[in-house]
């Protein structure tokens, strides 16, 4: 089946699904060493060495992809960074779907059209949350995604369709699920210091931090991160999914995802104190990628708002899990909770 | 008196003011030396060069005066808005009241460097989580803690959307320190479907009827917020003037951009262009005085032109400026390398291109504030770019990055990739903090650079 791959948790895997297509989420992984894109190649096993300009993948297939170079350049997020050569490298998506929530993967958009290495479309997510027009925006979004993934090769689904496609997806197992399976690592030893991780999207080597917190005595009890639990979407009403399904889904996940990038964002701080007040976390962590202002700007809120200590943990390209950096950062952390 | 145009620094201009003033110059009220200004902090203005013009003095004058003239308007029981982000399309409402006035508090991005980081703020800016990898414009937070360099507003309304982030941010900081935030959204722009209604925006770009719709109710919520800070309506008739008087202020200063950056001898500095430009999204706080300003200004460039003489020499590099500076000695630096600008993109062209008159007032109003460039992609933004390259015949492009913007690592490659495509100029990417006095000597070999490679290609 034609892939459509994406990261953002806005953008609803019902709704490519229902299309025919198949809505595969990346959790890029991250890249050994800053910038270069034939390092990002190497990763993948996939670099071409008669492309040493660093501008070009080969896909498992053994087509050449091209590599935006503008990537490597300073100032830009890892995470999208890491995202678009993770997307790039895969081998036949039909398409690529980002969205408008921060800036910077929507500059990324342009760079990732203006290679022309893959169709992409831009999903517009409002930011404001007050007014019915701005709830309307996200639905002619949906629609006009509907008209990308017909061009993409799927066919526009009948509501009978879509409703039988959310039940379906409702049901699976992990249907809602965070995409890193958080609470089911890390060791939790006695006596244990609870966390809570917040903070944006991570990516696929992230999930050694909770290894690293069980190392020094601690265990994550929440995953709030765009990754995790904010990032999900709500269950849906299966009476209102039997008669609006498009207004259900959009609804599902307009309510349900817990957006610091929202304006203002006082709901996500209502959701997130519950959350931490359920869990009985001790300490929060934020977990956020260099240059990445939404969740840099939030850190001192979050210090003020929780009343628990907040460990900022800021990471590059450079900075693996386990580096020395990161790990004295959170062991002198642990240890003042200790 | 009339003496040749030429570039003065602080000290000579006091000089010249005693002349001017002994020959019976008339100014405005907010008139007088422009080093009294020294005194209040303005410490930047002692390294500045300056134009020699009565009309120009009058233009520093206005903008360095602006928190009095806030402070007054507050006193005679007008109501302050702070309108922030979307540059250049709320305080045409709000200057359609006649009990409102409008600023943006973004504008306090400057006060660094022009109180050479003695006001302090961004020291509390860090203070309050936002450190350095952020814009300058967390300048803002200080100014607001401080409460020192404008009136707290009685509205503040923010455009949220297809925004840069770390203004937003910012924003959401400084609501949480108890400044309430009127929130609208300003919508991505995208390109229209090809089976979609689309309509033309000011600058002539297309998009969506819907976003223009969206940014219209947007715009009414706003409108509200204002008649009810106001205690009055607003009626059609008052927006229409509202508008008018706007563009009356637009078409004065296209005229002004297209006489300096076409002639063929440079007749105003690029600092004074600087801040004229600027006086097109709020008016500086008086939307009358401001046109008299810029008309001020702009008889000076014709009577410039048409004696043949200006501020530089005629073989100056001809530039194009893309982001403002947050340093303003920058753009001297440009002229001390021999370049000149011949045209910018300060990241407001919707607040210069006109606003429609022919379309219901809200309905114009949307389609301006969906012109931002920064509302739509990096890509539409470097055409209007090569195209006003085009018009003002520019020779060579300066991308200034700002420090710490979320939006300009990619952004920048993206202008200067599509540039690149277009026009067979030579580009340059540079960053300017909020004082670069440090990075001063390697801007200089840069610009330098940049400008020999533009006479060595005239030679070829």
């Amino acid at each position: 089946m034609t892939q459509v791959l994406y990261t953002s948790p806005y953008v609803p895997a019902e709704w490519i699904a229902a299309h025919g297509l198949e809505p595969v989420r990346v959790t890029p992984a991250r890249a050994p060493c800053v910038g270069r894109a034939s390092s990002l190649a190497c990763r993948a096993g996939t670099h071409d060495p008669s492309t040493d300009s660093g501008q070009a993948l080969r896909t498992p297939t053994g087509a050449l992809q091209t590599y935006p170079a503008a990537l490597d350049r300073q100032g830009v997020c890892p995470f999208v960074r890491n995202f678009v050569a993770d997307a790039l490298a895969r081998s036949g998506p039909a398409a690529l779907v980002m969205t408008t929530v921060c800036d910077q993967m929507r500059r990324a958009f342009d760079v990732v059209t203006g290679a022309g290495a893959v169709p992409a479309f831009l999903l517009n997510v409002p930011s404001t949350w007050q007014s019915v027009a701005v709830r309307r925006l996200y639905l002619d979004e949906l629609d006009r995604l509907s008209g990308f993934l017909v061009r993409a090769g799927g066919v526009r689904p009948s509501d009978g369709q879509l409703i039988d496609i959310m039940i379906a997806r409702e049901s699976e197992p992990h249907g809602l699920k965070p995409i890193l399976p958080v609470a089911t690592r890390g060791l939790r030893t006695h006596p244990t210091i609870l966390v809570a991780l917040v903070g944006g999207p991570l990516c696929q080597e992230d999930i050694a931090i909770l290894d690293l917190v069980a190392e020094f005595g601690g265990y994550v009890v929440l995953d709030a991160t765009e990754s995790g639990a904010a990032g999900t979407r709500r269950r849906f009403d299966r009476r209102r999914l039997r008669e609006e399904p498009l207004l259900e889904l959009a609804d599902a996940y307009l309510d349900g995802i817990h957006d610091v990038a929202r304006r203002p964002n006082d709901e996500f701080y209502a959701w997130l104190l519950r959350e931490l007040a359920a869990s009985d976390a001790r300490a929060v962590i934020v977990y956020r990628h260099l240059w990445c202002d939404l969740w840099h700007a939030e850190v001192e809120r979050l210090r003020e708002k929780s009343g628990l200590p907040v460990l900022d943990l800021d990471t590059g390209d450079g900075d693996a899990i386990g580096s020395g950096r990161t790990r004295t950062r959170l062991g002198a952390f642990m240890e003042m909770l200790t | 008196m009339t003496e040749a145009p030429r570039q003065l620094t602080l000290e000579e201009w006091d000089r010249r003011y005693e002349q001017l003033d002994q020959a019976g110059l008339i100014q405005p009220r907010y008139g007088g030396r422009l080093s009294r200004h020294l005194h209040d902090g303005d410490y930047r203005l002692a390294k500045l060069r300056y134009d020699n013009s009565p009309a120009a003095l009058r233009l520093w004058n206005f903008l360095l005066t602006e928190e009095d003239r806030l402070r007054e308007a507050r006193e005679c029981g007008k109501r302050v808005v702070g309108t922030m982000k979307d540059l250049g399309t709320v305080p045409v409402i709000a200057y359609s009241f006649s009990n409102l006035v409008a600023f943006y508090p973004d504008g306090a991005w400057w006060i660094p460097c022009v109180m050479e980081l003695s006001a302090g703020l961004l020291e509390i800016a860090d203070s309050l989580g936002i450190d350095e990898s952020f814009c300058p414009v967390r300048a803002m937070l200080g100014a607001f803690v401080t409460r020192c360099h404008f009136p707290v507003p009685d509205l503040l309304v923010c455009s949220a959307g297809a925004v840069c982030d770390d203004f937003s941010a910012i924003a959401q900081r400084l609501e949480d320190l108890g400044h309430r935030i009127l929130w609208w959204e300003v919508p991505h722009r995208p390109v229209p479907e090809p089976n979609e209604v689309s309509v033309l925006l000011p600058g002539g770009l297309p998009a969506p009827e819907r976003q223009v719709d969206l940014v219209k109710s947007e715009l009414l919520r706003v409108k509200e917020a204002l008649e009810a800070l106001a205690g009055t309506s607003l009626d059609e008739t008052a927006l229409h003037a509202g508008i008018k008087k706007a563009n009356e202020i637009r078409r004065c200063l296209a005229e002004l951009r297209r006489l300096v950056y076409t002639a063929q001898c440079c007749p105003m500095p690029a600092l004074e262009m600087l801040i004229a430009e600027m006086l097109a999204i709020h008016y500086c706080s008086d939307r009358d005085e401001c046109l008299r300003v810029l008309e001020a200004l702009l008889s000076e460039v014709r009577r410039r032109i048409a004696s043949g003489v200006g501020v530089l020499g005629a073989d100056a590099a001809r530039v194009f400026w893309v982001n403002p500076v947050a340093d303003l000695r920058a753009m001297n630096l440009l002229e001390a390398c021999g370049g000149r600008i011949c045209g910018t993109e300060y990241l407001f062209t919707h607040a210069l291109d006109a606003i429609p008159q022919d379309r219901p007032p809200m309905e114009a109003l949307a389609a301006t504030a969906l012109a931002d460039p920064m509302a739509g992609s990096s890509r539409q933004r470097a055409e209007r770019i090569c195209r006003d390259i085009g018009e003002f015949g520019a020779e060579a492009v300066v991308v200034s990055r700002i420090p710490g913007a979320s939006h300009c690592a990619l952004e920048g490659w993206t202008i200067q990739e599509v540039v690149r495509s277009k026009m067979d100029i030579p580009i340059l990417e540079i960053e300017v903090p909020p004082v670069a006095d440090a990075a001063g000597p390697g801007l200089r070999t840069r610009l330098e650079a940049l400008v020999e490679t533009v006479k060595r290609r005239r030679r070829t």
